[in-house]
């Protein structure tokens, strides 16, 4: 098997670390170096990764390895319109982590070097790839409930702002300072934003796209923190089916030292993500959980009864392996810049509804 | 559940005052006046709730969430006040504005801003078997921790005995209390201990009229609100 030599860009993103510890033991990849700025090298988790070549700059990297076919792009959103254009100047292809900026002019802008270039851009969705979720839209498609009528979906998450401080801060994360509503301090960048997969999902279930949304931030959960982290979501897609969704960073942390243990000892609450459904068709009802796989324990470091993930369905993988095909074979992947655009569009649709207080109709 | 004819029989004869079930409520007849009875107040999980949340011990709170999956019997309306009543009960509180989506069958869908600032949501879905038993999950979301009335990862609420005996496909299921001598559903302890606590507070039984009128004024507004897509604004 042909291996496809990879570099890292940052590490300084929550998935970072999944993908790069299957990166250094695939059949598939070769991981040739890293970047990670000298300012955020106390923050990454270097120690995961021995032998890799770590330089502090990406055209450090590139330049010493000019082998390199295909890159991951996992720094900070504001970041990655410059390595997309970094990247695509060299003919590397792209694996992007879910949000490749907020900001639609700067979507546009990537849209537009990915067609000229040619390149392949592959963003990680890792819900399009799990079991649960491709069994229920199996069920869907069978018509096992009949017609669906309602879906009701959360992706809640604890908040890694204390670790990747990016995520915390209105530019680092929506790439601009912009106010929830006018005249208040909290602002865009949190919840909504690291959430794409719960909006990604109803397009995916529905086969349809979003007709409007409604969209409420409650009071902030973390009062220190910049960006909203409470909000609530209606919405119809415009094939008739409403949608409730909560995106929200609901389940309460510890702070995270940067190089604390990445597993238990983040969660306040036990479970540190929960992605549900409840799908209402006109003959019946699905309930989903997606991330029911789970090791409960009552160990240290707080000895409070948490779950530790134990997914038996590697999905994180899977995306790589379907990258790894896209670039050998010249493919089409299975979440394109072009066909994420109208999930960060119904991202910011719901921003606007917050401001605005009334349904914004895409 | 919905109570059998004999269930609710048995209400009726322990606490000495004749239940009816309409509209999807449970109704205490007297003196030729009907009271609605509010059963999930006499819920030790939910009154446990606001219990912590009335002695402070969760404060800050975000959101409050209720979720319901139910049989088709019920009501949408009678499930929306039920669970708006549940919502202002628990956080002590008044629901100030509202913004649903309904097709007033089968799903109703609510956002609603607190007086206090704080939000709560309502997802309800009425569509399961007469025979399945339903799961309702409350819970309140603070900065200071969370309470929920579901375990942590547990999509449907559980009994609290499966029997498998020798010759049953599927286990024998109780989940009981014992009133007196007697083995009683939840739901008609909770009915019944709801009729007690009435006889006991003349004071509460007046208001329960009234209460009711109050919750269809909300759910009124919901339904409004998803027809019209617009937030609607509560009136005290």
């Amino acid at each position: 098997m042909r291996k496809i030599k990879i570099a890292g860009l940052s590490l300084f993103n929550g998935h970072a670390r999944m993908y790069f510890s299957f990166l250094m033991n695939s059949p598939m990849f070769d991981l040739v170096g890293v970047s990670v700025s000298p300012e955020n090298r106390s923050r990454a988790f270097l120690h995961k990764l021995p032998g890799i070549p770590v330089y502090p700059t990406d055209e450090a990297l590139l330049d010493a390895h000019p082998e390199v076919e295909a890159v991951v792009i996992a720094g900070p959103n504001y970041q990655n319109l410059d390595r997309v254009r970094l990247c695509a100047a060299r003919g590397l292809h792209i694996y992007m982590m879910k949000v490749p900026t907020m900001q639609m002019d700067e979507y546009a802008e990537m849209e537009r070097i990915v067609k000229e270039t040619g390149i392949i851009f592959q963003v990680e969705l890792q819900m399009r790839f799990i079991a649960m979720t491709r069994r229920l839209k199996k069920l869907i498609d069978e018509g096992a409930v009949g017609r669906v009528i309602s879906i009701h979906a959360t992706n809640m998450t604890h908040c890694i702002a204390s670790w990747f401080t990016w995520v915390g801060d209105g530019i680092g994360s929506y790439g601009k300072d912009v106010p929830v509503r006018p005249g208040e301090k909290l602002l865009r960048g949190g919840a909504i934003t690291d959430h794409p997969h719960i909006f990604d999902m109803m397009r995916y279930l529905t086969d349809s796209e979003y007709e409007y949304v409604y969209a409420d931030c409650a009071p902030n959960l973390r009062k220190d923190m910049q960006v909203e982290d409470s909000v609530c979501i209606l919405g119809r897609m415009k094939n008739g089916v409403m949608v409730s969704l909560d995106p929200s960073y609901s389940r309460m942390e510890n702070p995270m030292t940067p190089l604390g243990p990445l597993g238990p000892g983040w969660e306040q609450y036990p479970r540190r993500v929960e992605v549900n459904y409840t799908v209402t068709g006109e003959k019946g009802v699905i309930l989903v959980d997606c991330y029911n796989s789970g090791m409960y324990h009552t160990a240290n470091p707080n000895h409070s009864y948490t779950m530790m993930p134990s997914h038996e369905d590697y999905h994180f993988e899977r995306m790589m392996e379907d990258f790894y095909r896209c670039v050998c074979e010249k493919k089409t992947p299975v979440v394109t810049l072009e066909g994420h655009r109208p999930t960060i569009e119904v991202m910011n649709a719901c921003y606007e509804s917050i401001s605005r207080q009334e349904p914004v109709y895409l | 559940m919905l109570l059998t004819k004999e269930q609710l029989k048995t209400c009726t004869d322990v606490t000495g005052q004749e239940i009816v079930y309409r509209d999807g409520h449970y109704w205490m007849k007297r003196d030729a006046r009907e009271y609605l009875l509010m059963p999930w107040r006499a819920n030790k999980r939910l009154s446990n709730m606001r219990t912590c949340i009335l002695d402070g011990s969760v404060r800050d709170i975000s959101v409050m969430k209720s979720e319901c999956v139910v049989q088709r019997c019920f009501p949408l309306s009678s499930l929306a006040a039920k669970e708006l009543d549940i919502c202002e009960w628990v956080l002590d509180d008044r629901i100030a504005e509202v913004f649903a989506l309904t097709d007033e069958t089968h799903v109703f869908h609510l956002i609603g801003r607190m007086k206090s600032g704080r939000r709560i949501t309502i997802d309800i879905s009425n569509n399961l078997h007469e025979n399945v038993r339903e799961t309702e999950r409350h819970e309140v979301i603070s900065s200071n921790g969370s309470l929920v009335d579901l375990p942590v990862g547990m999509q449907l609420a559980t009994e609290d005995i499966y029997a498998f005996t020798a010759d049953c496909e599927h286990p024998q299921v109780f989940s009981e209390v014992i009133l007196g001598q007697e083995f009683y559903t939840r739901e008609q302890a909770a009915i019944i201990r709801d009729v007690r606590s009435l006889l006991l507070n003349e004071k509460e039984l007046e208001t329960r009229e009234s209460r009711m009128d109050e919750l269809q004024r909300i759910v009124h507004a919901a339904f409004l609100s998803s027809k019209e897509l617009k937030r609607k604004e509560i009136q005290a």
